[in-house]
C-alpha cells in the first residue's frame, strides 16, 4: 500500500521531495518515524532469523516493536496533517468554490485540529493513570508512561500544525492554503 | 435508537463536508458512547483513550505499516517494466492479449506493492504506450488498466484485507490465503471481458507479434525476484513458518534487498520509502482509532440487535439479506470510496453478517471485492481519476466507457464468490485449519 499521491507524483516524475522546505519539527518527525520503521522491519527481519537459525528469540522484540508502531503513528500525524493527506472523501467539496470552499476549508482545519486535540488529551489522561499506577511492561519491564507522554506532544505537533494551516488559510485564502506548504516555508521555517 | 440515528446523519454531514475520516467516526463513537452508556463522558474518556492505545501498543498491529513499506520499496524497484514484458510475451498474440497482459501485470505487481492506485498508476505508464503502439483503442487501454489496479486491492498480501482483519480481529494469514481463489476469478473473468469486447469490437485490441516459446520462457527468469518475494511471504505463512506480522518484516527486508539488487536504491530514495510509508501507515491508523470507537458506540447502541430483529420480521432468507446489504454497498460505493467504505461500514454490518451465521473470513473477501468496484466505477472510481490524471490527453468519458464492461464483468465474479463461498475459504480451511 503506497500513498496515491506519493506514487502518482513518483509515475509523473515531479521529484515532489526534492524541493521542499521543512522546519526543524517537521524533520525531527520525519526522522523519527524512519528511524522506528527501519527498526521495526529490522527487528522482524532478526527476530525470525535468530529464532530458527539460532534458536534465540530477540529478548522482548513484541514490545520493542510496539513502542516503535506508536512512534511511527504519531511521528507522522504532524507530517499527513501538513500534507493534508488525512483520509477524506472529497468528491463533494471538490464542487465548492469560492467562499463555500473557504469556509470548508477553514471548517476541516478546525475539525482536524480539534479532533486530534481530544484524542491526544485522552491519550494523556492514559498516560498519566499508567504513571500514577508505575505500569511496566511485561517481559522487559519498562515504564510505559513516559512513552505516552512522547506520544501526547507529538499529538500535539499535529494540533499545532493543522491550527498553523488554519492561519495561512486565513491570511492568504485558498491559494494560501493550497500553496501552504511554501507560505510556511518562506516565513517559518528554514531550508532543507 | 435517536442517539444512533443522529450520530449516523453527524457522520455522513462529516463524510460530505470533507472533514478526515477518523476525526468523524471518532466524534460519532465518542459522543455517540457518552450519551447512552450511564457513566456519561466519563466512561467515553476512558474508552476512547484505552482503544488508541490498546491498538497503538498492539505489537501485532505492526503488520500494516511493514506490508506498507515493502510496496514503498517494490515500486522503486521497477518490477512493472519486467512483468508487463514477460505477459506480452506469453499473451500478446491474441486478441485483445495485451489487455490480458495487462490484467495479469497488474495482478503480479499487486502481489508485491499492495495497492490498488499504486498498480493502476504504475501499469498505465508501463501498458498504455506498448497498446497505442499496437493500435489499441484509448477506451479498452484504460479501462484495462484501472480494472487490474482495482485488483491489488484483493492480492493477497493485501493492505485492505489487512485492515479488516484489524477491525474485526479476523486472522490476517486466513484472509490472505482466502483471497488467492478470488484473485484466479477475477483474473478469468476480466479475460472473459476482454475476449467478449474484442469479439464485439476487433479492432479495439488487434493482435500483437508472437514471441517464440523460447523467448516466453526465457522472459520468466526477469520476474524471478516477483515470484520468489511472493512465495516467501505467501509460503511462509502458509506453511506456518512465520506470521502474518513477521511475514511482513521478512517482505520488506526482501523488497528492500530486490530493489538495491536491481541498482534502484539510492538513500535518498531508502529514506523517502521509509517516511512515505510511515505517513500512509499513519493516514490508515488515524481512521482506525476512529473506527474502533466507533465500534463500541455500536456495540452499546444495541444498534445490531435492533437491525436483525427487523431484520426477522421480513422472513428473508440470510443470503437474501447479504444481497440486499450488497445492493446497498454498490449505491454507496459509487460516492464513497476505498478505505473510506471499510471504516464506515465495517461496524455496522459486520456484526449482523457474523450473527446470519457467514463466516467472516469469506464476508472480508466479498467486502474487498466490493470495495474493489468502487474504485472502479462512476461517477467517482478513485482509478478512473488516477489514470485521467496520467493521461489528461484521453477524454474522461473514454475512460469511463472502458470501464463499464469490467463493472458488469465485476457483477459476475462477485455472484461467483457469493454462491460458492468455497472459493475463499478452500485453502485457509486446508492449510490454517
Amino acid at each position: 500500500m503506497v500513498s496515491p499521491v506519493a506514487h502518482i507524483h513518483a509515475v509523473a516524475g515531479d521529484g515532489h521531495s526534492a524541493s521542499v522546505r521543512r522546519s526543524p519539527v517537521e524533520k525531527l518527525c520525519r526522522v523519527i518515524a524512519a528511524i522506528c520503521l527501519f527498526g521495526m522491519m529490522a527487528l522482524t527481519f532478526v527476530s525470525v532469523i535468530s529464532r530458527y537459525f539460532f534458536d534465540w528469540p530477540v529478548p522482548g522484540d513484541s514490545e520493542l516493536q510496539s513502542f516503535m508502531l506508536g512512534f511511527i503513528i504519531f511521528a507522522s500525524i504532524p507530517l499527513v496533517t501538513r500534507a493534508q493527506r488525512h483520509i477524506a472523501v472529497r468528491a463533494f467539496a471538490a464542487l465548492l468554490t469560492g467562499r463555500a470552499l473557504f469556509a470548508q476549508r477553514a471548517f476541516v482545519l478546525l475539525g482536524t485540529a480539534a479532533g486530534l486535540g481530544f484524542m491526544g488529551y485522552f491519550i494523556f489522561l492514559q498516560a498519566e493513570l499508567l504513571w500514577e499506577e508505575n505500569i511496566k511492561s511485561n517481559y522487559l519491564n519498562i515504564p510505559e508512561a513516559p512513552f505516552i507522554y512522547v506520544f501526547t506532544c507529538l499529538m500535539a505537533i499535529g494540533v499545532y500544525v493543522a491550527l498553523e494551516r488554519l492561519y495561512f488559510l486565513g491570511r492568504h485564502g485558498i491559494s494560501g492554503d493550497e500553496e501552504g506548504d511554501k507560505h510556511m516555508a518562506a516565513e517559518l521555517t528554514s531550508t532543507e | 435508537m435517536l442517539t444512533v440515528l443522529s450520530g449516523f446523519v453527524v457522520m455522513l454531514l462529516g463524510f460530505f463536508l470533507g472533514v478526515p475520516l477518523g476525526v468523524v467516526l471518532f466524534t460519532v463513537g465518542y459522543f455517540g458512547f457518552a450519551f447512552i452508556h450511564p457513566a456519561g463522558f466519563t466512561a467515553a474518556t476512558a474508552m476512547a483513550g484505552q482503544q488508541i492505545l490498546g491498538l497503538t501498543l498492539d505489537f501485532q498491529f505492526s503488520v500494516l505499516p511493514l506490508f506498507i513499506l515493502t510496496g514503498s520499496f517494490v515500486n522503486h524497484a521497477n518490477l512493472s517494466d519486467d512483468l508487463y514484458e514477460v505477459a506480452h510475451r506469453w499473451l500478446g498474440h491474441r486478441r485483445g492479449g495485451l489487455a490480458m497482459a495487462t490484467i495479469s501485470a497488474c495482478a503480479g505487481f499487486a502481489s508485491v506493492c499492495h495497492s490498488s492506485i499504486a498498480t493502476a498508476a504504475t501499469m498505465a505508464r508501463v501498458a498504455v504506450p506498448s497498446m497505442r503502439r499496437y493500435h489499441y483503442a484509448d477506451w479498452l487501454s484504460t479501462g484495462t488498466v484501472a480494472a487490474g489496479g482495482a485488483l491489488g486491492m484483493l492480492v493477497p498480501p493485501s493492505g485492505a484485507l489487512i485492515v479488516y482483519g484489524l477491525l474485526t480481529q479476523q486472522d490476517v494469514a486466513k484472509l490472505f490465503l482466502a483471497a488467492i481463489g478470488p484473485v484466479f476469478i477475477s483474473i478469468l473473468v476480466y479475460f472473459g471481458v476482454i475476449w467478449v469486447v474484442t469479439f464485439i469490437k476487433p479492432k479495439a485490441g488487434p493482435r500483437a507479434d508472437r514471441a517464440s516459446w523460447a523467448d516466453r520462457w526465457r522472459g520468466l527468469y526477469k520476474v524471478w525476484g516477483v515470484l520468489a518475494l511472493f512465495l516467501l511471504v505467501m509460503g511462509g505463512i502458509t506453511f506456518g513458518i512465520f506470521t502474518a506480522t513477521e511475514a511482513g518484516g521478512i517482505g520488506a527486508a526482501g523488497a528492500l534487498l530486490l530493489a538495491a539488487l536491481r541498482r534502484k536504491m539510492s538513500w535518498k530514495i531508502f529514506y523517502e520509502s521509509l517516511v512515505d510509508a510511515a505517513t500512509t501507515t499513519a493516514m490508515v491508523f488515524t481512521v482506525i482509532f476512529g473506527a474502533l470507537v466507533l465500534n463500541q458506540f455500536v456495540n452499546i447502541s444495541g444498534m445490531s440487535e435492533s437491525v436483525l430483529a427487523f431484520i426477522s420480521t421480513l422472513h428473508a432468507s440470510p443470503m437474501e439479506i447479504i444481497l440486499v446489504i450488497m445492493a446497498f454497498y454498490v449505491v454507496l460505493g459509487m460516492f464513497i470510496e476505498g478505505f473510506a467504505l471499510i471504516f464506515l461500514t465495517v461496524p455496522i454490518f459486520v456484526p449482523i453478517v457474523g450473527a446470519l451465521g457467514f463466516d467472516l473470513i469469506w464476508w472480508g473477501i466479498v467486502l474487498v471485492v466490493v470495495v474493489e468496484m468502487s474504485v472502479l466505477h462512476p461517477p467517482l472510481g478513485l482509478n478512473i481519476f488516477v489514470l485521467k490524471s496520467l493521461l489528461p490527453e484521453v477524454p474522461l468519458t473514454q475512460i469511463y466507457w472502458g470501464v463499464i464492461p469490467f463493472w458488469m464483468g465485476d457483477f459476475v465474479r462477485l455472484a461467483i464468490i457469493l454462491a460458492f463461498p468455497a472459493v475463499a475459504l478452500y485453502l485457509p480451511r486446508l492449510f490454517l485449519h
